[in-house]
Order: structure tokens, then C-alpha cells, then sequence
């Protein structure tokens, strides 16, 4: 639909891979929102934009817009472009009949010409579709059943921008409020007609397309993501009473689906280091590995263990977030005779805390 | 015969039907909402002036083909109230390279449709009342072809020449009450097709659009939801009905035989076009990314014209085999003029030729402005054809 930018071949490429996708439905109920089709913006932009001359909405339209946008910025949870009103912004927001909005649909977004500017373009208050007549409930002197709130479809259309498709229900909308982009908007006072912040299966596409702030920041519970939890030991044949240094590294998996996850470090989640004697089945835990500051996604402890044993790590699933969880091949350390009379007994020692037995 | 050399034969049976028809009154000034209930008032830049009425006389010459000059146009645009409301809708009407385009007050139930023979079929609806007048561009008169209670949503001349066909919503309920045919002789209207079932995939009916087909043998009436649409198929000879509900095949386009030519599945632009044969039922792509787009009938053929997503700055022109004919640049700040339900605005263009305008729609000024012929690329700008 309208604006949109110099037109990039590599990107217009992917963008036509992504609307093949989208196109032909492969995206499952409940998952990510799939993509739009046109580029993106970049990551960490500022998009700024203005009210269109001559299609200026009415001011309490223009307030419900300029709170979309903060909205929006407080609750991509990712490095999506922030979206921003100012007087003098590359991009539009218009009011009125327009042509890319085609003869449907409440209001519309185009970005075209992304990753330089985008237009949104809201109907008027009052437009008369076949089912009636389309009232903005902020417009409304007294709000009425039955009419839209322009902070939700501003939302939605700003999701648009960013580069959501309509979010793909359950077939009975039980799982609706997962998402504001949304194929059939809501009007007052079905559930989710104001909601004023990305739901889950935003959040998680735009994870996936602009990546986290950091490797500590939370991932969405739309997604569900393997991760990959690698374990190495400062030593692997020691005597008793020496001490071991184990290193988990715990990543987001390397798997192309995964967009601009795929490989990411995950810090400051639970990874706990475990043991067994070799030949046996069941796994003990001997310490929940802090943290370490030797590079994001690493956890580190060190043990003087007493006898040769199995070890391996453990990334458990966070109850919060759409990560699996996984666990490092397991490789024996070797304990031969004793380095001191009388010989140690199994020991942990934390960096940072006191480790759990 | 072309669509366009059909609707040249509306001549007669207007007239006639203007003859019998409530007659426009001389101007007075009204206000906004008079909106073309009782008299009619235009306003021009001098003011108000008066819509006459039509006289009936001799069918007037077709005009030839490539004749683009004088070629009338419309575009609607929103009267808003002093809180930013729709209080009613303004129609813009004029003529290509000529000077003295005029307004007419609608109310925010009203459409506009064609040109087709100079002639555009206005609807307005006063909450009580459908009115439908044809306004005869160059004459600058109007004619009341039908006043009642049925709420008349959108209608369309009936290429060939002796009616229109119109859709009706129930007025209390907004009911669907189906697609009508109503001749110009004054006899009773007849349903066309039944009204459109409940449709999970659609949800709620935002817009329903009638189109005809290049040939003027079927009626296209296209209904949009909030985001998918699809696409009832009216053969008039047989009165064979198919309905395209195919999430494949989007917002139509245009229809060329049995070639149904539409975007795809995605909701919004740049969007795949596609062609669906309704015989076969076969789908096949035209083009990937698509900006706004019109199928237009050419000596050579029927092609696609479109915005191409991926060259920018061009149209690009594909056959209905899929097949690139050539790409036409696309100046900045031009867009391509679509149909006129996604335009709100139309232009009777010659055959082969596209327009292009600021905006996609035809303005006052009609500057800028530029006309192309597909067949060659060859372009004059509005501007240089006032006579």
C-alpha cells in the first residue's frame, strides 16, 4: 500500500520469500505472527512521523495515536524500530479515504517504501460500511458499544509498520488476546477492544525479526525455542582435591527458523551442573551455576570432586519464556588418588554465591 | 465489443428514462445537507450554479476511441464536520483538459460510479430514501432515474445500455438484500443474486463492489471484510452464479473471459496478483509484488498494469499468460489510477490507455497528471491537452 523505499533487491527477495510463506498459510494457529511484505525497518531506528497536510486527524485521534506509539515502544520487548510523533517526521499519519486502504478495513498501514518512512491512514469517523457506520470511540462525545478504539488499531497498524501480519487464531479466538494485530478488529466492548500493549505472538515475531536488547531480556512465551547448552571442564583427569572449573554456554539454537535469534547467548536464566557415576541412569544436581561474566550466555563454577563421575549441564525451561530446555553431552573427570591426607570431600565453590547441593 | 463502446449505447434508454424521471431543479445555493435530495446544487469556483436537467435528444456520436480530451472524471472526497466527523461526501466532477470542474454535496451514504459515456451514476441515501441520478458531465444536467425506500449501497451502469444494477442492504438492519437489476424503462426491478451467506472467512461484509467483466457478459460483486474478500460471478446469458472463495485469490481486480484477474491472499500492498481461469479453477501467479493495479483491454489484448514492488519507479505490463510486455516509468509522486471502488474516483479513459495522478486519483486540476498508452509508453500530460 503506499509509501515505501528504494527499492533494495536483496530484500525484496526475502520479502518475497516471506509472502510465499505467509501466502499460502503455513503458519500455524498460536505461533508468531507471520510476516508482512515488505521490508524492514532497521533495528533500533526511531521512525518518526507527522500528521499527513490536508488529512490531519482530530486531535483526541491524533492523543489515542501518539499513545499507540509509546505503547508500542514499551512493549515490543525487542530491538524493533521505536515509532515516534514529530512535526517534522519522514513518515505520515493520515485521516480520511485513501486508496491503499481499499475498500475495507478500519484503517491501514503501508511500508512500502521501508526502511525509509511508512504511512498509516485511519477512516473517518463516521465512514459508512455495509454493516453500519464506523465510530472511534475517542471521538465520541459519550462512548457507545460497538465502537473502535484508535489506540488498539493504532497499535495494530504500527505492528503492521514493523512488519506483522494478522496474527493466526485457535478456530475458536480462545487465544485472541495473544496478539493486537489481528484480522478482525474488536469493537467495544468485546474482549481485547483497548488493549494497549503487544501481546505474545507480537512480541515473539518481532523478537524473531529484530532481535533481543540483550541476553538477559525475557523470550516471549509464543515462541518455543531449543536451546543448546555446551559444558566444558577446565580438566578432565585430576587428582583429589584439585579443582575443576565448568563452563556451560548456553545459546539459543543455530536453526535458521529462528530468524535474528538463531545462536543468541542466553544469560542470567537457571543452568545447573550435574553428575552421575558412569554406567548408572539418574542424573544429580550438584549446583546451580551462577552466572559468569566471561561473555554473555556463560555460567561458571568450580568443583573439587572426589570421584571420577559424569557431568553435564542443565538449562532448565524457564516457566516464563518461550525457551526449551536442554542439556550438554555428558564427559567423565577422571579422579585419581589425592593430592592431601585425608582426602576431600566433594566441594563446591561459587563465584558469586553460595552454590545449592 | 469493448465495455467502453457498450456504455456509448446507454444514449437512448438514459434519455428515455430521463423523460419520465423527476426532474432536477433549477439551482438555489443550499446548504451541505441538501445533498441532492430535492434540487440539486454544484458549486463551482464562481460559486454555485445550477445541475439542469437533462432533455432528451439524439443519441450524441460516440466519441472516438483515443479521444482523451473532454473525457469526463469524478472523485469523492469527505466533508467533515468541526470535530473531524464524516458529515457527508462531496462529489467532484470534470472534464479531461478542460476547465470548470463542479461539486455536488452528497450525504455520507452515497457512491458514485462509472464515468461511462460522459455519464456518472450518482446513488444517495437520506436514512429514509435511495435516490439515483445520472449526471451527464458535458451537458452538466442530471436525471433522477429512481427514488424510493430500498437503501441502494452502490450501483453500476449495465453495459448493455438499458439498465442498472444495483445492491441493496435491508435499511433498519443493514441486511444483505442481494443484487438487483433495474431497467430504465420504468419496470420492475428483479434480483440478480441472492444475498451473500454468512462467511467465516470474510467475517462481517465492510464493502461490496460491482464491476463488470471486459466483455460486459458478467457481473463481478466483490465483498470485502475487514481484510479478505471474495468474489461472486454473475454470467447474465446463462445465470450461472460462481462464487470465488479461494484464499489464493484476494481483492479482484478485473475480469477478461474467464481469466479472473485479482490480488492474492495477503491483505495489504505490494501483494502477488494472480489469475484464476473460473472454468479450471486453476490458479496461476502474474506478478509478485505488486503495488496498485487496473486490467485494461488492448488491441493487443488484456493485459495487467500494475506498480512493480520490485522495479521502483515503474509500472510493469504482463499479459494474462503471466507473460512481461514491457515496464513503463512511474514519475515521483505519480501513482497508477486504479478501478474506481478502491479510488472513490474514476476516469473514462480511452482503451489502452492508464492515468496517472498525485495520489492515484484525478484532481481538480488534474495536474499532475499524466495519461500513457500501454501499448507504447507514449505519455501526455493532462496539462497539454486543454483545448
Amino acid at each position: 500500500m503506499t509509501t515505501r523505499v528504494a527499492f533494495r533487491r536483496a530484500a525484496a527477495a526475502i520479502v518475497a520469500a516471506s509472502l510465499a510463506l505467509q501466502s499460502v498459510s503455513l503458519v500455524v494457529a498460536h505461533s508468531p505472527d507471520p510476516p508482512i511484505s515488505w521490508p524492514l525497518f532497521e533495528a533500533d531506528d526511531v521512525l518518526q512521523f507527522r500528521w499527513k497536510e490536508g488529512e490531519v486527524p482530530p486531535l483526541k485521534m491524533r492523543d489515542a495515536v501518539v499513545a499507540a506509539a509509546a505503547d508500542a515502544a514499551a512493549s515490543v520487548a525487542s530491538r524493533a524500530p521505536t515509532i515516534a510523533y514529530a512535526s517534522g517526521g519522514a513518515s505520515t499519519v493520515e485521516y480520511g479515504p485513501n486508496v491503499f486502504c481499499g475498500v475495507n478495513g478500519l484503517a491501514c498501514a503501508d511500508g512500502w517504501h521501508a526502511p525509509d518512512h511508512f504511512h498509516v491512514a485511519f477512516r473517518t469517523h463516521g465512514h459508512q460500511f455495509d454493516w453500519g457506520r464506523l465510530w472511534w470511540c475517542q471521538l465520541q462525545s459519550t462512548i457507545t458499544n460497538g465502537c473502535y478504539d484508535v489506540e488498539n488499531v493504532a497499535l495494530d497498524e504500527f505492528g503492521h509498520v514493523l512488519g506483522l501480519g494478522h496474527h493466526v487464531n485457535y478456530g475458536d479466538e480462545s487465544d485472541y488476546l495473544d496478539a493486537v494485530v489481528q484480522t478482525f478488529s474488536r469493537a467495544r466492548p468485546k474482549a481485547g477492544w483497548n488493549a494497549d500493549k503487544y501481546g505474545r505472538c507480537d512480541v515473539a515475531k518481532l523478537q524473531l525479526r529484530y532481535d533481543m536488547v540483550n541476553s538477559a531480556r525475557k523470550y516471549s512465551t509464543c515462541l518455543d525455542l531449543a536451546t543448546a547448552l555446551s559444558l566444558a571442564a577446565s580438566d578432565t583427569s585430576i587428582r583429589i582435591g584439585d579443582t575443576v572449573t565448568f563452563t556451560a554456554t548456553v545459546k539459543v539454537a543455530d536453526s535458521a527458523g529462528y530468524e535474528r535469534l538463531r545462536a543468541n547467548a542466553v544469560s542470567e536464566r537457571k543452568v545447573v551442573l550435574e553428575r552421575r557415576l558412569p554406567g548408572s541412569v539418574s542424573w544429580t544436581t550438584v549446583a546451580t551455576m551462577p552466572a559468569s561474566t566471561l561473555a554473555s550466555g556463560t555460567y561458571q563454577i568450580n568443583v573439587s570432586p572426589t570421584v571420577s563421575y559424569e557431568w553435564r549441564g542443565y538449562f532448565l525451561k524457564p516457566a516464563d519464556e518461550g525457551l526449551r530446555a536442554s542439556s550438554s553431552a555428558p564427559f567423565v573427570v577422571t579422579v585419581s588418588g589425592c593430592a592431601s591426607q585425608p582426602c576431600p570431600q566433594i566441594s563446591v565453590e561459587s563465584t558469586q554465591q553460595e552454590a545449592e547441593r | 465489443m469493448s465495455l467502453r463502446r457498450r456504455i456509448d449505447t446507454l444514449g437512448p434508454p438514459l434519455l428515455a428514462a430521463a423523460a419520465i424521471a423527476v426532474l432536477v431543479a433549477p439551482a438555489i445555493a443550499g446548504s451541505p445537507r441538501a445533498r441532492m435530495h430535492g434540487p440539486a446544487t454544484i458549486r463551482a469556483a464562481s460559486g454555485p450554479m445550477a445541475l439542469s436537467a437533462c432533455r432528451p435528444e439524439p443519441r450524441p456520436a460516440a466519441r472516438a476511441e483515443a479521444v482523451l480530451v473532454g473525457a469526463a472524471w469524478y472523485r469523492l472526497d469527505p466533508v467533515l464536520d468541526d470535530a473531524g466527523g464524516l458529515d457527508g461526501q462531496r462529489l467532484v466532477v470534470g472534464r479531461v483538459g478542460r476547465r470548470g470542474a463542479f461539486e455536488l454535496p452528497l450525504g455520507v451514504e452515497s457512491f458514485a460510479s462509472g464515468p461511462a459515456g460522459g455519464r456518472i451514476l450518482v446513488g444517495n441515501d437520506n436514512g429514509r430514501r435511495s435516490t439515483l441520478r445520472i449526471l451527464d458531465v458535458g451537458k452538466r444536467c442530471a436525471s433522477v432515474v429512481h427514488e424510493g425506500p430500498d437503501l441502494i449501497r452502490r450501483a453500476v451502469f449495465d453495459p448493455s445500455g438499458y439498465g442498472i444494477v444495483e445492491f441493496r442492504l435491508d435499511r433498519s438492519s443493514r441486511a444483505d438484500l442481494g443484487v438487483w437489476s433495474r431497467p430504465l424503462d420504468g419496470t420492475n426491478p428483479r434480483r440478480l443474486l441472492e444475498p451473500l451467506a454468512p462467511n467465516s472467512r470474510i467475517g462481517s461484509v465492510f464493502a461490496t463492489e460491482l464491476s463488470w467483466s471486459a466483455d460486459g457478459q458478467r457481473l463481478v460483486v466483490k465483498s470485502c471484510g475487514e481484510t479478505f474478500c471474495l468474489a461472486r460471478i454473475l454470467d447474465r446469458s446463462s445465470g450461472r452464479v460462481m462464487t470465488v472463495d479461494d484464499h489464493r485469490v484476494g481483492e479482484a481486480i478485473g475480469l477478461v473471459g474467464d481469466e479472473l484477474v485479482a490480488y492474492g491472499g495477503c491483505p495489504w500492498l505490494p501483494c502477488e496478483i494472480v489469475a484464476m481461469n473460473l472454468k479450471t479453477g486453476r490458479v496461476r501467479d502474474l506478478a509478485p509484488m505488486a503495488g496498485l493495479a487496473a486490467v485494461h483491454v488492448t488491441d493487443a489484448g488484456a493485459v495487467v498494469v500494475f506498480e512493480d514492488f520490485e522495479l521502483r519507479g515503474s509500472l510493469r505490463v504482463v499479459g494474462l499468460d503471466g507473460m512481461a510486455l514491457r515496464t513503463l516509468p512511474l514519475e515521483t509522486g505519480l501513482r497508477l489510477v486504479p478501478a474506481s471502488d478502491r479510488a472513490l474516483a474514476g476516469i473514462e479513459l480511452p482503451a489502452g490507455v492508464i492515468a496517472l495522478a498525485a495520489g492515484s486519483r484525478p484532481s481538480r486540476s488534474l495536474v499532475p497528471a499524466t495519461f500513457v498508452n500501454i501499448a507504447d509508453g507514449r505519455r501526455v500530460p493532462a496539462a497539454e491537452v486543454v483545448r
